[in-house]
Parts: structure tokens; sequence; C-alpha cells
């Protein structure tokens, strides 16, 4: 394909990826809010724009598969349909076979899975089954997606005596039902042929009876009759003997339904992203014990043909085995090759523009110098060349910024993955974001994707208990996870948080001692003992689910971490929940600050901790012994810093109601910062001070201002201990 | 032995998008652009398989050429397709009445004028 | 009997009979031109939409398929192609409109020049409605929906652009088979 074609494909595909995210969360949020009218609008918008994009590129199975959709979608957001779960729950599925058919038209690949065909087909019923006015019971059986059913109408026909005068020929029409199944009893009614002599050649008087076996619902027979309808008399009788009883089964056979239905290699599965090897796959799902694998892999020959061979598998088994390793492997293959592009903030790219505007002005300055250069003018060169290096460092840290994105992204999963394991595990489970919009740099967002995953499922999975279980220890019967990210002293945290049953010390010093890593009667504190789990192979699970449990995550999870330069660490309360906070170090960041001054030097703020500022009254301001300076606000006493003898500077005022003061919060406390003057607000690209000095108190790190200029920026954390450790110097 | 058509309308962009839609399908067609025409270029064709007609047309209308053409022999039981922008109840009876098997609304998709035209014609 | 002079022959009162009539004539023209220009200005501009959105689309089509490498499958062309030829009917669904919009101003000057001729010619005692013998001559539901829209005192609907793009099971509103 030429690079014109392949250009627009691009857009499309990155185009239905949003759709697909926008449908994905709608349906998801629609379960919540079945009733949501303006949530099955804007998923219905979003299926109709891929359904029609990918009918324009003529990926047309795409489209098809879209238009199945989008017509059940149409019948519940007019109101001819309710949303039950059971309609929700293939609407997702759909969703998931839906990106496996764009990817696969991305690879130029054909999917020939069955289960698009039964997807397809239960789409179609869920479609066309009775309309459901109200009452639970009725939206029980009929709402259920019935398996593909062959049914059977009688149909009786008599065409309006025109029909051959105005072109037409039932001949077709007949030959017509009969390309959309199968006809049987065709006979024809004669009896309003008058004799020979008084018949008109060109009238109809005949009418059909008949039977049809079909696929196709009612309507799809209908619309063969579509142009004659009007004038003709038409019955169509479904025969309904030969309906599918599914209905007893009721809403918990659609869990049966769906799992037996959608197999689960292709459900998003995020710490099974590598293919694994056939053993693997074959010991996981239970067709041979390890045992036989070993045996079977000390020998030479191929795994499967092997085990076959010792009747330990069948050959189909083995077979369905390699198909999974082989889905496994496209899905990876496409995941490498995806996330080549990135969505980029149209300002990001202006400034840089404008960057390298300036580098240009910088570099035709210099060779400006060059061309006439005498030594007394070495210092103008000196600055000049001051200059250049200052562009293009910042030009380079814009470039690099452009790779932040929001750890939203890498967020995102999560809520279907929530979804999906609360209700295999049988638990209540609600997922809790905060801190979305807090940026990382592209390649340590994809890096932290799976250990945040695995952290995820092990509180789903291990860390909250079943509802009967909360139930009885006085806990509310939902169990929450809260992932929060957020930036602080100078590092990105990332916490995991689960309110289920906390850690349990002794099973886990038990486990300890049986693996040999804690010698016996050995005395461990607390926080000793907690780290233990991150040891390879360590897992106290009791039961061992496919989701987790193998003792192969956590420390992948730790090792993931610190090969970033971070850190994991574990807060518990038995009985309470588990917090797992991963620290990132910021190598680089982007804040938006507030930019003070103090004296001649410029500092910035961290806007997200700045609550407000104020100019003090002087009945507020309190020295009291043993906490240094106080600052009344609102009735609240606040400890005060001033941040110029923090840092031993000179300051324009050093009456505090004639400078201003910042509240600054964090981590729940809040601390007042005494400066001059606030300049302005403007987005910093953080420095580390490690990397470059050494760590300094009470900095985060450092930036260069838009004068060249450095700003350090503050650490409000750091701020607060030297407030409390001066505080105890001025007591002493 | 390929199947023969008849289109007719006085915008000739139209005849060359019908034209198009019914070569490419194998038909071979008579163009002509109006009722008066129309006629003129039948007679002495011994029989057409398809007909599609415009109804505002200077000259003879749609609704007169449709009448005409079932008169003949040879065009009784021809499917005519009216192919035009108004859409109003009263004009689509007319053309019943005057003995049309159909009509699409302009402007119309090639896709669904080769479905409708599988539906009246044996294939 | 017609006069060329407004107010020729016939008593005083007469004259000025006529000269009221004449003066009616006049008023109803007006109150008749200010509503419907604004309809003629809405089928025009609704043309030159159609053409834009028309063109807009053959521009994309016409690449694609331009692009299409000798390997590209039926499907890939016969989409685009599709579209083409509903892109191009836009000329003769103009051409109609742009008709009608000259019609309307054909039986407008008509009106003009009867009452230009004079105060006798007013036959016009009955209103001159232009605007019901415009709306006789429009062919498409579009036509008469921008009409009627115009027209009405709550107008703010920008000018609908409705090109169908009828899909495959959803034709139903624009194919009649009797």
């Amino acid at each position: 394909m030429s690079s014109e074609f392949g250009q627009f494909q691009d857009a499309f595909f990155e185009e239905a990826g949003e759709h697909l995210a926008i449908v994905e969360e709608g349906l998801l949020q629609l379960e919540q809010h079945p009733e949501d009218l303006d949530l099955l609008n804007k998923i219905f918008r979003s299926a109709h724009s891929i359904k029609g994009t990918s009918g324009m590129f003529g990926f047309n199975a795409v489209a098809q598969f879209t238009h199945k959709m989008e017509t059940l979608l149409d019948l519940l957001r007019n109101g001819q349909k309710v949303v039950t779960p059971a309609i929700a729950d293939l609407l997702l599925k759909s969703t998931d076979c839906l990106k496996i058919l764009i990817e696969a038209a991305k690879q130029n690949s054909s999917v020939d899975d069955p289960t698009v065909q039964e997807l397809t087909e239960e789409l179609a019923a869920a479609s066309s089954a009775e309309n459901i006015q109200s009452g639970p019971s009725k939206s029980g059986h009929t709402a259920e997606p019935l398996s593909a059913t062959t049914q059977e109408f009688t149909i009786q026909w008599t065409p309006p005596g025109w029909l051959f005068q105005r072109g037409l020929d039932p001949v077709q029409i007949i030959k017509e039902l009969n390309q959309i199944g199968v006809l049987a009893d065709v006979s024809v009614d004669v009896s309003k042929l008058p004799d020979l002599n008084e018949v008109d050649p060109e009238r109809c008087y005949l009418s059909w009876s008949m039977r049809l076996g079909t696929n196709a619902d009612r309507d799809d027979v209908e619309s063969v009759f579509e142009f004659v309808k009007e004038d003709s008399t038409l019955t169509i009788e479904e025969v309904r003997g030969k309906e599918l009883g599914v209905r007893s089964e009721g809403t918990s056979g659609a869990d049966k339904a769906s799992s037996a239905l959608y197999p689960s290699p292709l459900t998003p599965d995020g710490s099974d992203n590598e293919p694994k090897p056939l053993g693997e796959i074959l010991v996981e799902s239970g067709v041979v014990s390890r045992q036989t694998l070993d045996n079977a892999l000390s020998q030479q020959k191929r795994v499967g043909q092997i085990l076959v061979d010792q009747k330990a598998a069948t050959p189909q088994q083995v077979e369905q085995a390699l198909q999974k390793q082989r889905q496994m492997e496209a899905v990876a293959q496409a995941k490498k090759t995806d996330n080549t592009s990135i969505r980029v903030d149209t300002a990001k790219i202006d400034k840089l523009i404008n960057l390298v505007g300036e580098l240009v002005i910088t570099q035709s300055m210099l060779s400006d110098l060059g061309s006439r250069f005498e030594m007394t003018q070495l210092h103008v060169l000196l600055e000049r060349m001051a200059q250049l290096e200052r562009n293009t460092r910042e030009i380079q840290e814009r470039v690099m910024s452009i790779r932040m994105l929001p750890i939203g992204t890498a967020f995102s999963r999560f809520p279907r993955l929530v979804r999906d394991l609360s209700s295999k595990a049988g638990k209540k489970i609600q997922l809790v974001l905060s801190g979305e919009e807090t940026e990382l740099d592209k390649t340590v967002i994809e890096s932290i994707g799976d250990p945040l995953t695995h952290l995820v499922r092990n509180s789903a999975d291990h860390g909250l208990e079943t509802p009967d279980e909360r139930l009885d220890d006085n806990k509310p019967e939902m169990g929450t996870i809260r992932l929060n990210a957020f930036h602080e002293g100078g590092s990105i945290c990332i916490t995991v948080e689960d309110d289920g049953r906390g850690l349990n010390r002794d099973r886990i010093l038990a486990k300890a001692v049986k693996q040999g890593l804690v010698a016996e009667g050995e005395k461990l504190s607390d926080d000793q003992i907690w780290p233990l789990i991150f040891k390879p192979g360590f897992s106290t699970a009791e039961k061992i689910t496919d989701v987790s449990g193998r003792g192969v995550g956590m420390d992948v999870v730790k090792r993931n971490i610190e090969a970033l330069g971070g850190t994991v660490s574990i807060k518990t309360v038995m009985g309470k929940g588990t917090t797992f906070t991963l620290k990132l170090p910021l190598t680089l960041a982007i804040i938006e600050g507030m930019t003070v001054r103090v004296g001649r030097e410029t500092y910035i703020v961290p806007l997200l901790s700045i609550l407000e500022s104020i100019q003090p009254k002087p009945q507020s301001v309190k020295t009291v012994v043993g906490k240094g300076e106080l600052i009344n606000v609102r009735g609240t006493y606040l400890p005060m810093v001033r941040l110029y003898e923090v840092f031993t500077l000179e300051p324009e005022h050093t009456e505090p109601t004639k400078g201003i003061l910042l509240i600054l919060e964090t981590e729940g406390e809040r601390v007042a910062v005494m400066v001059d003057e606030i300049l302005g607000q403007q987005q910093v690209v953080i420095k580390s001070m490690e990397q470059n000095f050494r760590k300094v108190e009470g900095i985060a790190g450092a930036t260069i201002l838009g004068d060249g200029t450095v700003g350090f920026i503050l650490d409000v954390r750091g701020l607060l201990e030297i407030a409390r450790q001066e505080s105890a110097v001025v007591a002493a | 032995m390929s199947k023969t058509a008849l289109v007719v309308d006085d915008s000739p962009t139209m005849r060359q998008m019908v034209t198009f839609t019914l070569t490419s399908a194998g038909f071979t067609v008579v163009e002509a652009e109006n009722g008066k025409d129309a006629v003129n270029k039948i007679s002495g064709v011994p029989k057409m398989d398809l007909v599609v007609t415009d109804l505002n047309m200077p000259e003879m209308d749609g609704i007169a050429l449709i009448k005409e053409l079932r008169k003949l022999a040879t065009f009784k039981f021809t499917p005519i397709l009216m192919l035009t922008t108004e859409s109003a109840v009263e004009t689509k009876l007319e053309g019943k009445e005057a003995g049309a098997t159909g009509w699409i609304v302009k402007p119309f998709n090639p896709e669904v004028l080769m479905k409708v035209i599988a539906k009246v014609l044996p294939s | 009997m017609s006069s060329d002079i407004p107010g020729g022959e016939g008593t005083t009162t007469d004259q000025y009979d006529r000269l009221q009539e004449h003066q009616q004539a006049w008023e109803e023209f007006g109150a008749c031109a200010v509503q419907m220009i604004p309809v003629l200005k809405a089928q025009m501009a609704a043309v030159t939409e159609e053409t834009e959105r028309s063109a807009m689309e053959l521009l994309v089509h016409l690449r694609l398929l331009a692009s299409l490498g000798p390997n590209a499958s039926e499907d890939d062309r016969g989409a685009s192609l599709s579209k083409i030829v509903i892109a191009m009917q836009f000329q003769d669904i103009t051409r109609q409109k742009l008709e009608h919009v000259g019609q309307a101003l054909d039986q407008w000057s008509i009106q003009l020049h009867k009452l230009m001729r004079g105060a006798g010619e007013t036959g016009t005692k009955r209103r001159i409605s232009v605007l019901e013998r415009i709306k006789q001559n429009y062919t498409m539901e579009e036509e008469r929906r921008l009409h009627a829209a115009t027209i009405s005192p709550d107008y703010q609907e920008p000018v609908p652009i409705d090109i169908e793009e009828p899909e495959a099971e959803q034709d139903r509103g624009s194919v009649t088979l009797f």
C-alpha cells in the first residue's frame, strides 16, 4: 500500500482506538447506571463512528460486526430494549472482539475465530428478541442472548392483483426466501383463479403458503416481502417448538453461558503478556501435571508430541494449547509494535517551535560575531555560547517533556480489570482513581503497568474478602481498591491501597521459616517481616487461582520498580487493609509551580501543595515555646517558616505582616511559608538535585528559569521537617 | 447475453452515474434525456430488462413515460424504477398508479440500487 | 380598464380608492419580499454547502482510489466508488434547486411588473402569494423544509444538510417498491 493510504489508515486506527475506549468505558459505567440515556447515546455515537470510518476504509469485517453492535445499542437508546446485565456483558465481550477485529485489520490478517461468529449471532438475537416493556421477570428470559437458533416460520402470502403489471415477479421473491433458508411444503392456492375464458393473464390470482426453516430472524424474513407488503396479505408465524430452552437458566445462566462461549485466552491479561511455553499452558489448563511435563521436557522431542506419545494429553488438547499460544504471540507482537505514536499537546509543540526559533537567532548572533571577532569581545563570545547552551538544553528538556504523559493512561485498563476480577471471584470491588493528571515519562508509564496490575490483582484476589466475610467484620460489603498518584519530595508516588484483610504476619513468618529465608526463632520487627513477601517464590496464598498466588508476582514487581530506580514499601494493618507505595525518582517531570521571590532569589512552590496565600495581621503571629512560630489561620494554628532563614538569604521583608504567607499542605499537614512576593505561575521542568549536586533539605529539585538563572523548587515536606527542627532548637 | 436497461434523465451527470452503476453490473444501457427521447429510442427494440427513469423532465415527464411504456406489449411487465428527488407520498402514489414497480430517492447509493434491481430481476 | 397614470380617470373618490388599493398591493408585495428573500438565500446557501461537501467527498475518495495499489481488494475499491457515485449526483440536485430559485424570482418579477404598470392594474386585490407559487415549484423534501424553517418566526436552525448515506440495511426510507 502506498504511503498516502497508510497515512489515512494510521489516523483511522488511532481514532478507532479512542472510540473503542469510549465505548468500553461507557459500557462499564452503564452497568452501574443502566438508565443513563446520555451514556447510551455516547456509546452509540462512538460505535456508529467506528462503523462508518471502517466501512470507508473497506474494513468490512469490522464494519459489519460494529453494525450488529450498533443495532443493539440503537434499540437500547430508543428505549425499545432495557439494559440488562446479560446485555451489558454481551456488549463488553463484543467490544473485546471488536478490538481483535480491528487489530487483525491493522495487521492485515484474517480472523476466523468462531467467537466472532457466535457473538455476531448473539448480538443479532439480542436485537431482535421481543421488545421488553418492563418487569424483571420478562427481561429475565427474553434478554438472554440465545445461541444460534434455527427457527421455522409458516408464511402465507397473497400478492396484489396488479403484481405483474408493475413489473414484479413472485418467483423472484420465493427465490429470495430460498436464499435465506430452506423452503418446504410450498403450496399454491389457485382458488381465486377464474375460468380459462375469463382469466386476465395479466392479473395475479394466486397465493402461496409455505414453511421456511432459517437462521435469520423474523425481520429478515419480512424484509424479503418489503416492497409488496403494503398491498399484500402476508402472515409470517414462528413455529415455537424449535426454540432452545435457555429460559430456565435465568440470569445465572449468563455467567455459565459466557464462560462457555468465550474462552479466555483473549481476555486482557496484564501479567500474561509473554507467550507462554506450550508445556506451561498445558499444565495451567490442568491437562498434564508438572511431573509429566518435566519428564517430557527432559527428552529432546517437541513437548506436544511427547505428551501425546505418552498419552498424557490428546492431540486435540495439544492443538488447542498450540492455538492459544499462537494467539498470545499475535497479541504480544501487536503490543510491541503498538504505542509507537503519541498524542502531543499542541502547546508543547508551540513552545518547542519558539525555542528552535531562539536557537536560530543565537546561532546567527554567534556566527555574526565569529566573522569579525577580536579578543576584546571574548566576553561577548562566552555570553553567547552560554546562551546557545541554554537554548539547546531547554530544547532537550522540552522534547523529553513531550514524552510525558499523564499517568491516567496507565490507569485506564484497571476499571475493566477490576470488574472482571470482581465478578470472577464473586466479590464486590470498587476502584477509585486519583491523581490521574500526574505526568510521567512515557517509558516509565509503560514499565509500571505490569507491576501495578499485579498489585491490583493481588488486592482483588487475596487482599479483599468476600462480601460475607466483610459483613461479618462489620465492613461495608463493597471492597475498595484505591489507586493514587502524586508528586512528593522529589519523587512520584503511586499507591495501591485496599481495605481488605491486611497481611498476616504469622503466616508470612512461618512461610519464610519454612523456605529457609529466616532462621527459626529469629526475632523480627513488623517492618522487617513485610518485605519478605518480595522474595522469589514466596506466596502464602492458600489457593492458587489462575490469576495469582503462584509466587511469581511480587518479586518481579520489586525488581521492575528497582530497575527504574525506585522503591516499594508496604503498610498494612491486620483486618483493615494494605497499602503498597511505589516511589519512583523524578529524573524528569514537569509540574505547575508558583514562582515567588525572597530577596533577590526566585523559588518555585509546587502549585498542588498551595492551599492559599495570605498577608497576616500582627495579632495572628505567635511564638510558642517548644513549637516555634505559629500563625493563626481562621482559628487553627499552623507552624510558620521564614524562607529567608531556612536558606540564609537577605529578604526584602522580615515582618510577616509585610510579606506574604503561603499556606502549603503535604500528606495532610499544613505549614505556612513566608516569602517576599508572589511573582506568578508557570510550568517548570524539574531537574534532580541528587543527580546534579547532592540532596538538599527542603529542596525538591531545580529548574532553569526563563532568564537563565536557577530556580529551586521547594520540597514542602522537607520544609515542614525543618520547621519542626527549628522549633526544637528555639525551645532549647 | 447481457441484460439491457433504459436510463432516462434530463441531467447528464445523473445519467452517467446510473449508467456507470449498471454497466459495472453487466448491463447494456440505452440513455435518453426525456420521455419523448426515450420513446423514440426504444422503437424497434424487441425487449428490455429494466427501466430507470427520472420524473421531472421536459417534453414528456416520467409519469407520462411510464404510462406510455405500460401500453406497449414489450414493456408491459418490465420492472420500471423511478429515480427522483421527490419523496412526497402523492407522487409515490401517482407513480404506482401509472404502473411503476418502485422508486429510489436521489441521491442514490449504487449498492442499494443494485440490491433493489436484484430483487426485481431474475438473476 | 387600465390607466398608466396613477389616478387617471374617474371621480376623486374613485381615484382615491384606486390609489389605496395600489398602495396596499405594494405593501403586500413588500411583505412578501421580506419573507421570500431569506428563503431564496437559504436555498442558495444550501446549494453552496452541498457543493462543498460533495466536492470534499469526491476529493477524499478519489485520492483513496488513486492510492490503492494493484493488490487492493474489490471491497476497498467498491466502497470508495459507491461514495463517489453518490457525491457526483450533487450536480443534478443543486441544478434543480437553483432552477426553483430562478422560477421564484421570475414569478416575483411578474408581480413587480404588474405593480409598476400602475394603479389600475391592480387585479392584485387578491393577496399576491408568490410564496405559495414558490412552494409549488419544489420537488425536494429538503427544499420544503428549508422554506418552512426560514419563514417561521423562531427560525434559528442552520441550513440542514442531509445527504443520506443510506446503509445497506437502512434504506427503507429512500427506496420503495410497490
